[in-house]
């Protein structure tokens, strides 16, 4: 567990426009809930989204078992902490025409304490 | 010949959001349950994602979700004089297919009906007189009352997750609410969606003229929400295809997402799609059924399921067919005011205003389901005189979007051309600048108004289509004059720089265009067996092991949309045939 | 029941064939066009159901209807008559989901379509009497007459003046006609018309995607500012 923590706050040192602070997990959970409807946080159950078991560094479109949509199939990202900030900010905006039925999440710390849990728990 | 299956405890004809409660209720009690269907099932990662769910051409204008009038559809007339034609394409009402139903294209408004429905001719009788109710009405008690209810209600609300703001919680006056709503133990699961701008110019006008305006209680998530269940449910996006579409975001609350996968989840119950039952079977003894035919529509093979219980839980008007053509309790007769079996048959009425206003952006296509500001002071308003105005019932006025499409939604000021340079100019102009203001009313009993076997017509399966006979009657018009002013006059107080005013209805009811999937009675629940076909627990008082659920039980039609109270009576009726299997005998003694 | 009682294409062109006013009918689309000064000819998208004369009936219906101007093109550049094509074609004109068993009665307006035809047949009976009714008032076909007489005719027609001598009930043609030229304009491009999104781009209407949940409050009363995608551009 500390070794993980470890790990994580050195890669995240390195990545430069990171989500500000680092974020609080526990409330980050309570945020995700807001995500549950269609993610799973187990890996290899797919709803009407994929399973974000596993999500912090992969790439997106990845999953074998799920189908993505064409705009992701096409976007060619990976989801860093970074990219998951912006995407959550506004789904619309960086991955163009994806199909996930979400407005964004509109509060800084919201997503910074989501992405926080999505790291810790989420591997 | 049809292969004898092997008995059950239950068997559920129609997997709704009826059939669906009572399969999961009674499974989770231990009773070996089997649902027939005779559509497909349906989960929003496949059937609703989009893109594919924003198709107006397919979803609204070609019935994707509705049943197939091809098969089965009903004769339709106005009175007993005309000769009864097929309702060759569904229009007026769209009934829907597959496990899931109609619940998961509806827009979610979900209400409580009260005792001044459940208690109809009493209270009118003892407040305005006997003389008061015309003699071809036949309102009636419903032989429940609200208070046995109100539990059930709250059940279904947070099982379906209900966004709204109570307005009077044990007796206490909420502000925000609706005050002239019954009692409630406590507040909506979830708080009002927020509201749009129309519910806002609405509201304000409303006030003003002295109403009470609140904002419609709607199956559609405000936030993210986990029922009682577990279920969890997104929030809703207010992304304007609710009505006739099925939620990409599990934010509407329907079966398919809530009810149906727990109860499949259990071992207990199974589910045969693509079944169409045909016949309803019963004993030499004519008191208890004992269970269905139904044919797999897959390959023709027909089958005989046995059951100790049969659960009658399709469409409204389906589960009346299938009592007539079952045989079923003695048909009604509206000669000889004999027989029960097709009496009551009810619907809907409303009348509507377009307002204009040059320069305002009204946004049509954002909207959840339930985006409408309402008021209830000519509805459930008990305080409401309507002895001087002569009628009987009530309109709920609101104002709002829900599904605002442009195939559908196109308002253009009166005595626009319907095509050319100055149609489009219209069109673009006021696409965006306008809103309405509207009422549903109450269609009370008539004689006159009912169900039985058409003598013609037959479906896929050779089988006499129903027949629907229905008319508004006085009542329902001089409700109509009533509204269509109370409109015009709030209409004209908020200055639109154009108006299309309300006019009440006088034209017979018509299969075109759509304008309600709210059908109501044909089996209904009563107070005795002269005059009802169910008891108050929705049991047959001819064959004790029959239950039959759904807005066919209402004795009458309110101005509210049925959903709030088919789904408490679900809940309701599971709790009584809990009873009944310690005990299978009438619940009620004739 | 699936035949009109006798073939009204073939009765028209002998009347027009006895008139001496009217001429081309019947003539080949590229014949017509060599008749009309340069203007270079709309690419066409084909059709699947329309024969020629009905095709040409189509396209002068949509396009007096949907007139070219500032707010969108003209309905047949729009390919309105590409959706009513595709439409007839497929399965809703092989009358998917329309009761189809006789006995076959007029019955009361209030009960609804009553014909014994599917939307593709009445289309067909439909082009057929309308032609006709147009060459015995005016002496041409539809497409042949002039913005005037297209617009006398079709006012007539929509407020029921028109009856076609032992044809379909003209009225009724009429209304699915009609509501099928605002389906082409204002459907999912995926249908054959509604091209551009230039019938939602008129409106304002912001088509497929629909993630409105800040929307609410961001554009209350403000023009939202509407690019529209149709479900091709997702997939």
């Amino acid at each position: 567990m500390t070794t993980r923590k470890v790990f994580f706050a050195a890669a995240l040192a390195v990545i430069a426009h990171a989500a500000s602070a680092q974020g609080d997990p526990k409330r980050g959970e309570k945020v995700f809930e807001e995500c549950r409807a269609c993610h799973a946080i187990e890996k290899g159950s797919n709803g009407v989204g994929p399973s974000l078991h596993g999500v912090i560094g992969r790439r997106a479109a990845e999953l074998d078992d799920f189908r993505y949509s064409p705009a992701f199939k096409r976007a060619n990202i990976t989801w860093t902490r970074q990219n998951l900030d912006a995407f959550l900010a506004d789904p619309q905006k960086l991955v163009p025409a994806n199909r996930m039925p979400y407005a964004g999440m509109p509060e800084a710390k919201d997503r910074a304490d989501v992405i926080e849990y999505m790291q810790r728990i989420l591997k | 010949m049809a292969t004898r299956l092997k008995e059950v405890d239950a068997v559920i004809v129609g997997l709704g959001w009826t059939g669906g409660i009572l399969a999961k209720e009674l499974s989770a009690a231990g009773l070996k349950v089997v649902a027939l269907e005779r559509g497909k099932m349906f989960s929003t990662a496949e059937d609703f994602q989009v893109p594919q769910v924003r198709d107006e051409l397919r979803y609204v204008q070609r019935h994707e979700l509705m049943q197939n009038a091809a098969r089965d559809t009903l004769t339709i007339r106005n009175n007993p004089n005309q000769e009864a034609l097929p309702m060759r394409r569904l229009g007026s009402f769209l009934p829907g297919e597959g496990a899931g139903g109609s619940g998961m294209h509806w827009s979610g408004h979900t209400w409580r009906w009260t005792d001044m429905e459940f208690k109809v001719r009493s209270r009118y009788e003892e407040r305005y007189g006997k003389s008061f109710i015309p003699a071809d009405m036949t309102i009636q008690d419903w032989g429940i009352t609200y208070a046995e209810l109100e539990p059930y209600y709250d059940k279904f609300e947070r099982v379906a997750a209900v966004s709204g703001k109570a307005g009077n919680i044990d007796g206490q006056i909420q502000p925000g609410g609706n005050p002239f709503e019954a009692p409630r133990a406590r507040e909506y699961p979830l708080p009002p969606l927020t509201p749009i701008l129309a519910n806002e110019v609405f509201s304000a006008a409303a006030k003003n003229a002295g109403y009470h305006p609140f904002p419609r209680p709607s199956a559609n998530a405000s936030r993210a929400y986990t029922n009682p269940d577990g279920v969890r449910f997104g929030a809703c996006q207010y992304c304007g295809f609710c009505q006739r579409f099925g939620c990409e975001a599990n934010a509407k609350g329907s079966p398919h997402m809530t009810v149906i996968p727990i109860a499949m989840r259990n071992p207990n119950f199974e589910l045969r799609t693509h079944a169409w039952v045909s016949k309803i079977l019963k004993d030499a003894s004519g008191k208890r059924v004992t269970g269905v035919t139904y044919t797999n529509v897959l390959n023709g093979e027909e089958f005989e399921q046995p059951a100790s219980i049969v659960l009658l839980t399709a469409y409204a008007l389906n589960n009346v067919h299938l009592m007539l053509l079952s045989g079923l309790g003695q048909p009604y007769d509206p000669v000889s005011q004999k027989g029960v079996i097709g009496k009551n048959y009810c619907y809907q009425t409303g009348a509507g205003a377009t307002l204009f206003f040059e320069g305002r952006n009204f946004n049509p296509f954002m909207s959840a389901g339930g985006s409408s500001a309402s008021a209830d002071d000519f509805n459930t308003n008990w305080d409401f005189d309507r002895g001087k105005h002569g009628w009987i019932g009530g309109y709920n006025l609101s104002s709002g979007f829900n599904t605002a499409l442009p195939i559908g939604y196109r308002p253009v000021p009166r005595g626009t051309p319907a095509w050319g340079k100055e149609w489009k100019a219209a069109t673009a102009k006021w696409y965006q600048t306008a809103m309405n203001v509207g009422v549903s009313g109450s269609v009370m009993a008539n004689r006159y108004n009912y169900f039985d076997l058409d003598p013609t017509y037959r479906n896929a399966f050779g089988q006499p289509l129903m027949r629907m006979t229905f008319d508004y009657k006085e009542n329902e018009h001089k409700m109509g004059r009533h509204a269509a002013q109370v409109i015009n006059d709030l209409a004209k107080s908020m200055n639109p720089t154009r108006l299309n005013e309300a006019t009440a209805r006088t034209e017979p009811w018509t299969v075109v265009p759509y304008q309600s999937t709210h059908n109501t009675g044909g089996t209904i629940m009563g107070t005795s067996p002269r005059s009802s076909a169910l008891n108050k627990y929705l049991q047959s008082w001819d064959y004790h092991n029959l239950f039959v659920v759904g807005a066919n039980v209402f004795a009458h039609n309110a101005s509210y949309n049925p959903t709030g109270p088919v789904g408490a009576l679900a809940y309701w009726t599971a709790d009584a045939v809990k009873r009944y299997t310690k005990n299978p005998a009438p619940l009620v003694s004739a | 029941m699936k035949n009109v009682p006798f073939n009204r294409r073939a009765f028209l062109k002998s009347a027009v064939a006895s008139s001496a006013a009217a001429v081309s009918v019947g003539l080949p689309q590229s014949a017509q066009a060599q008749q009309k000064a340069a203007a270079p000819p709309t690419p066409s998208a084909g059709y699947a159901f329309l024969n020629p004369d009905e095709a040409a009936f189509i396209e002068a219906v949509v396009d007096h209807m949907v007139p070219a101007d500032e707010l969108s093109p003209k309905g047949s550049d729009m390919g309105i008559n590409t959706f009513i094509d595709r439409a007839l074609a497929g399965g809703w004109g092989k009358g998917d989901r329309l009761y189809m068993q006789g006995p076959w009665k007029q019955g009361v307006p209030s009960q609804g379509y009553q014909l014994p035809l599917t939307p593709a047949e009445l289309y067909r009976a439909g082009i057929a009497s309308a032609n006709a009714y147009c060459v015995k008032t005016y002496s041409k076909p539809f497409d042949k007459m002039p913005e005037t007489q297209r617009q006398e005719f079709l006012v007539a027609w929509s407020t029921g003046k028109v009856n076609f001598e032992n044809g379909p009930p003209a009225r009724v043609f009429f209304t699915m006609l009609y509501q099928n030229v605002i389906e082409g304009m204002f459907s999912d491009p995926l249908y054959g018309g509604n091209q551009n999104k230039a019938g939602w781009k008129m409106i304002g209407f912001p088509g497929v995607i629909a993630v409105n949940q800040q929307n609410i409050e961001k554009y209350r009363d403000k023009k939202f500012p509407a690019n529209p995608l149709g479900i091709a551009d997702m997939s």
